[in-house]
């Protein structure tokens, strides 16, 4: 669905991407981790034309984004960014209506049929119904990041990136909403990226996970080979334990403190 | 009925309100002062000249104050929903880039070398337009030089111009002379008083055009509530839409301060006060906005000539007053609230 190619980016002389390949494909989660100032975010923009790229071309359905119009592009791929604000005055409905704003017209000043269908459709998905009529100001953390998926979804993009969506939610709100995104990818047939720092959440909920060291991409492919001990010690320099979820037989990453590192020989040298 | 509709019949109410209100203002600016005037009289005067009092009171002073503060009160209103918008901070108003600092130090520059009454005063005017382009110019030539991308270093070195300004002006004042330090003291205080009509004309075709532009750009305001990036994700082209709305309010603004002076309060609390009734949308803030400034700013003149008539308070004392007030108790009440 989306593919970047040998992609190269940089601020200023500082290069943060480099030669990052890989491809979101159409019902499958794709995660994306790293340590801070791997280029994680960087990449999310570069798949957007939201920063120049020095070498390397990204493609939507085998065609370059650069040859689609900028409108075009927004009724494609939707972006839950990490620096987005939140219009606190503003109605639920109004601020999910904003995800129509790419197939609206100017002075246009009310929503069309389809437009209201998308945005019902959204608020279904979402289950988001419940808080029509209220405002932003009036909701809680979790409610709202449900709000903002909404709004993404009334886009009706095709492809969906998510830039840490899970920051500042409880546990019960992170399952509910990488439930809700797993649900949309296997049944709306979406092609989601997501930016996570939770490796456990990757491991779990992922199809492919994409490890980013210093911009280059150490690492593409399914979560068990991804997330393996050697690998996350290399990548962030920390130790860890890699064990099995005795339910879904997914990795799962136990942190080591530096106490107990101290103590001498301990579990986390069970490589994964 | 569904909410969409609940939210239309309300944004339809508090429109029809304004309209209502700005039509009540209009009526008592144009039937009180020092000069009481009925409607039988405003209906004889609307039909020709009669030579009396009564006409040269209604067609000299107050139809055109009322048009004016139409204008004024609207426009400022729109530039600061405009800006409040684009900067997404809630302290940012019209005079914030320091388009006023510009105008009032064209206005100082002009009456220090005694160019007031050239072009039957028509000089002070474009003083304040040539001092507000001015700032302006500078502010564009700086973000472009220096290639800046952020709103926020822009609104700072607008902010600093604004106090470059003030030094001017108040460097000016120490070296004027008595009796044109007395002229610039009132122009700063803003007033509706303003002898020439075609000055009026002009102030109420700018206006439209900016109520116009606020709402070609509603959408795009609408987008940027999210902040630039995700603004840009929903396709709109955000380093044009920055520009040209941040022209179109500073021309707004110094339109309204070249023929009215410097009128404050009205484009920072109009906009928060519209925008807690109709919400954040800017296709019903934007109108919502430029009807509620009109009708405060005519409502503000009205007191300002009958409150110790038939002396004249200065209007930009009465809205920065009334405003200022109304806001704090808003502003209480919501603390209240939550």
């Amino acid at each position: 669905m989306i593919r970047a190619e040998h992609v190269c980016c940089a601020y200023g002389r500082r290069p943060v991407l480099d030669d990052v390949s890989l491809q979101v494909p159409a019902g499958q989660l794709t995660g994306v981790i790293g340590p801070n100032g791997s280029g994680k975010t960087t990449l999310v923009r570069a798949l957007t034309q939201a920063v120049p790229l020095r070498r390397g071309r990204v493609y939507f359905q085998g065609q370059p984004l650069e040859a689609i119009g900028r409108r075009a592009l927004a009724r494609r791929i939707a972006v839950v960014g990490q620096d987005d604000e939140l219009p606190l005055e503003m109605d639920v409905e109004d601020f999910i209506g904003l995800g129509r704003i790419p197939y609206q017209q100017r002075m246009q000043f009310f929503l069309t049929p389809a437009d209201r269908a998308a945005v019902d459709r959204a608020v279904e998905l979402t289950g988001t119904a419940a808080f029509r009529g209220r405002r932003l100001r009036q909701m809680s953390g979790g409610e709202r990041q449900m709000v903002v998926l909404a709004r993404v979804l009334a886009q009706q993009p095709a492809v969906l990136l998510l830039d840490e969506p899970m920051v500042y939610l409880d546990i019960a709100h992170q399952v509910a909403l990488m439930d809700l995104i797993r649900r949309l990818v296997r049944q709306g047939h979406l092609a989601v990226l997501i930016v996570l720092h939770e490796l456990n959440i990757a491991a779990e909920y992922c199809d492919q996970v994409a490890l980013l060291s210093k911009g280059k991409l150490a690492c593409f492919g399914a979560p068990e080979d991804v997330l393996t001990y050697p690998r996350i010690e290399a990548v962030y320099g920390t130790a860890v334990v890699v064990q099995k979820n005795p339910f879904s037989g997914k990795p799962n990453v136990l942190l080591v403190s530096e106490e107990q590192k101290l103590r001498g020989a301990g579990p986390w040298q069970r490589k994964g | 009925m569904g909410n969409a509709a609940r939210r239309f019949n309300r944004t339809a109410v508090v429109l029809s309100l304004s309209l209502a209100a700005l039509g009540a203002a209009a009526a008592a600016a144009l039937t009180h002062g020092a000069t009481a005037l009925s409607w039988p009289q405003i209906v004889q005067i609307l039909g020709g000249d009669d030579g009396s009092a009564a006409y040269s009171i209604f067609m000299r002073v107050r139809l055109p104050r009322v048009l004016l503060g139409c204008a004024v009160g609207g426009a400022l209103s729109v530039a600061g929903v405009i800006l409040q918008g684009l900067f997404r901070n809630p302290l940012v108003e019209p005079y914030t880039l320091g388009i006023s600092g510009g105008a009032a130090l064209g206005v100082c520059v002009c009456l220090a070398l005694g160019l007031q009454h050239l072009w039957q005063g028509l000089a002070i005017s474009l003083a304040a337009f040539a001092g507000a382009l001015l700032v302006l110019g500078i502010l564009f030539l700086i973000s472009a030089v220096r290639q800046m991308r952020s709103l926020n270093s822009l609104l700072l070195f607008g902010v600093m111009l604004s106090f470059i300004c003030s030094s001017g002006v108040m460097f000016l004042m120490a070296v004027m002379r008595l009796e044109d330090l007395q002229g610039i003291v009132f122009w700063t205080m803003g007033s509706l008083e303003q002898p020439n009509h075609v000055l009026i004309a002009a102030a109420l075709c700018i206006a439209a055009l900016g109520l116009a532009a606020g709402l070609w750009f509603a959408r795009d305001l609408n987008a940027f509530s999210l902040g630039e990036n995700a603004a840009a994700h929903l396709g709109i082209p955000v380093g044009q839409v920055k520009a040209v709305l941040l022209v179109v309010a500073s021309l707004l603004t110094g339109c309204c301060v070249s023929v009215a002076g410097v009128i404050g309060f009205i484009g920072l609390t109009i906009p928060h006060l519209v925008r807690r009734v109709v919400g954040a949308d800017h296709r019903a803030l934007v109108p919502g906005a430029f009807l509620a400034g009109a009708a405060f700013l005519i409502g503000c003149d009205t007191l300002a000539r009958t409150l110790i008539a038939p002396l004249e308070l200065p209007v930009g004392v009465l809205t920065g007053l009334i405003g200022g007030f109304v806001f704090l108790s808003v502003l209480c009440r919501r603390q209240e609230a939550r």
